[in-house]
């Protein structure tokens, strides 16, 4: 499995394509934080209002990420000979997931220099932050997650993409104040509940303090292994 | 080496392959033929489990496919369809990813060997992606050999080739066969009497002709082009 996943990563960095991934990712979440933000009129030392935009970079950017990973396999052909190594296919998949996490990781990690921003600029709590870049790194697993699955569905990349980011968005957006308040008036409140309850940005405001909440990590890890059961059934029924 | 007993395929109502049975042994190369359509890429898949069969047994090494799928699956070496590679990779780097996977000890000598023996000392550094056909061919032979498999199957191995890689390649595919069963598709007739002592047709996913090359003469006393046409026309 191991080799699996380092073939993954290098298939990721023989090509300038991650490069640039990572390039983008950086200069959007940062953009966004400093244009839209107001990171410094703000006058608060944390890294929340950096956090707050990381959902809604994620599904642009993990849904490029997962695109082609079992798309441009199927149309490459090499899926038959992925399909036919002595591997268990639960391994498979899951090297193709956490290959992907790794690489996601990677790029969340090297938005580092903002953080060395807030600690010249301030005194702000190191713990807090280590808190939330562990919990935007566990909800890029759900992105990717989901994002993968889109991905085993087609072998044309531009579907795989646009399906994970409408997924992704409806996740985001349904426990979004404005989305709560509008489907209130529709529906009866036990069903906004559970909508608003599948939401990533419900979880995600419990770990923007920086402390995990067990509500909260167990869904990530469930929607993270929901979809990564929904790829291997998607495979085991291949004809 | 490999029994096939009574496989069916169905993609909806298309019958891909009908109730087919063959066996092969070490020693054997057979020549899987048939026209465009007519079942062999299919009977390739369900053999070597990427498709599963909708009826019958796939033994390999008295092994059925569908049980013990790990075991049966590392005792095979497999050539796709159309030659499916990683094109950003180089052929060492390929190969090396293979060894890996497949958990190969002494892994460049492994690599050392299929890289001499399908002659690809001049390209193992540049990405698949710029090499010719006929090298990008002798790569994807070279990873269904690496791990000296016992049971060979080559879809269409000498496609692309030009005549003295072709002459190289049943070489290399006759030396095999000495310690192999090997399964060759091809639509190329002369190949057959060349490299293979088992022949067997395909028509509409049903078998038609099961022998010797010989007997193929035999049977109609034609030119192989001929007794082709008239047996699946």
């Amino acid at each position: 499995m191991l080799a699996l996943i380092k073939r993954e990563l290098k298939l990721y960095f023989i090509t300038p394509v991650a490069y640039i991934f990572t390039a983008i990712f950086i200069l959007t979440s940062m953009s966004l934080t400093f244009y839209f933000g107001s990171f410094f009129s703000s006058g608060v030392a944390d890294l929340t209002v950096f956090f707050s935009f990381i959902p809604w970079v994620y599904i642009f950017f993990i849904s490029a990420v997962t695109m082609k990973s079992w798309s441009e396999e199927k149309r490459l052909g090499t899926i038959e000979l992925l399909m036919t190594l002595p591997i268990p296919l639960w391994k498979i998949v899951l090297s193709k997931f956490f290959a992907t996490w790794a690489f996601v990781t990677f790029s969340i990690i090297l938005t580092f220099p903002i953080w060395i921003t807030v600690n010249y600029l301030g005194n702000p709590d190191n713990l807090v932050i280590i808190g939330q870049y562990l919990g935007v790194i566990l909800m890029a697993g759900a992105y990717v997650s989901l994002g993968i699955f889109f991905s085993s569905l087609t072998n044309n990349q531009i579907i795989a993409f646009i399906l994970s980011i409408l997924v992704s968005f409806l996740f985001t957006i349904s426990g979004f104040p404005l989305m709560v308040n509008f489907i209130t008036g529709v529906l009866p409140i036990e069903i906004v509940e559970l909508i608003s309850s599948f939401s990533f940005l419900t979880h995600f405001s419990s770990i923007q303090t920086g402390f995990f909440s067990i509500k909260g990590l167990m869904f990530f890890l469930s929607f993270i292994a929901l979809w990564n059961y929904l790829t291997i059934v998607k495979f085991l029924n291949r004809e | 080496m490999l029994i096939v007993k009574d496989i069916s395929k169905n993609f909806g109502e298309f019958k891909a392959i009908n109730h087919l049975s063959f066996e092969v042994k070490v020693g054997d190369v057979m020549g899987f033929l048939g026209p465009n359509g007519a079942g062999k890429t299919t009977s390739m898949r369900v053999i070597t489990g990427y498709l599963r069969s909708d009826g019958g047994t796939v033994l390999i090494n008295n092994k059925d496919i569908e049980q013990d799928p790990i075991f049966t699956k590392s005792m095979i070496g497999y050539l796709p369809e159309g030659v499916p590679l990683y094109l950003d990779f180089s052929p060492y780097l390929y190969l090396d990813y293979v060894c890996q996977v497949r958990n190969i000890k002494n892994s460049s000598n492994a690599i050392k060997k299929v890289i001499s023996d399908l002659q690809l000392e001049e390209v193992k550094d540049v990405p698949i992606e710029t090499l010719s056909k006929g090298f990008k061919r002798r790569v994807g032979i070279a990873q269904a050999l690496i791990h000296n498999p016992k049971l060979l199957i080559l879809d269409e191995p000498t496609d692309g080739l030009d005549p003295l890689q072709k002459f190289e390649v049943r070489k290399l595919i006759k030396n095999l066969s000495k310690t192999k069963a090997i399964i060759i598709s091809t639509h190329i007739l002369d190949e057959v009497p060349e490299v293979c002592n088992k022949c067997l047709i395909i028509n509409n996913g049903e078998k038609v002709f099961e022998g010797t090359p010989t007997q193929l003469k035999r049977k109609l006393g034609k030119s192989l082009d001929e007794k082709f046409r008239k047996l699946v026309s």
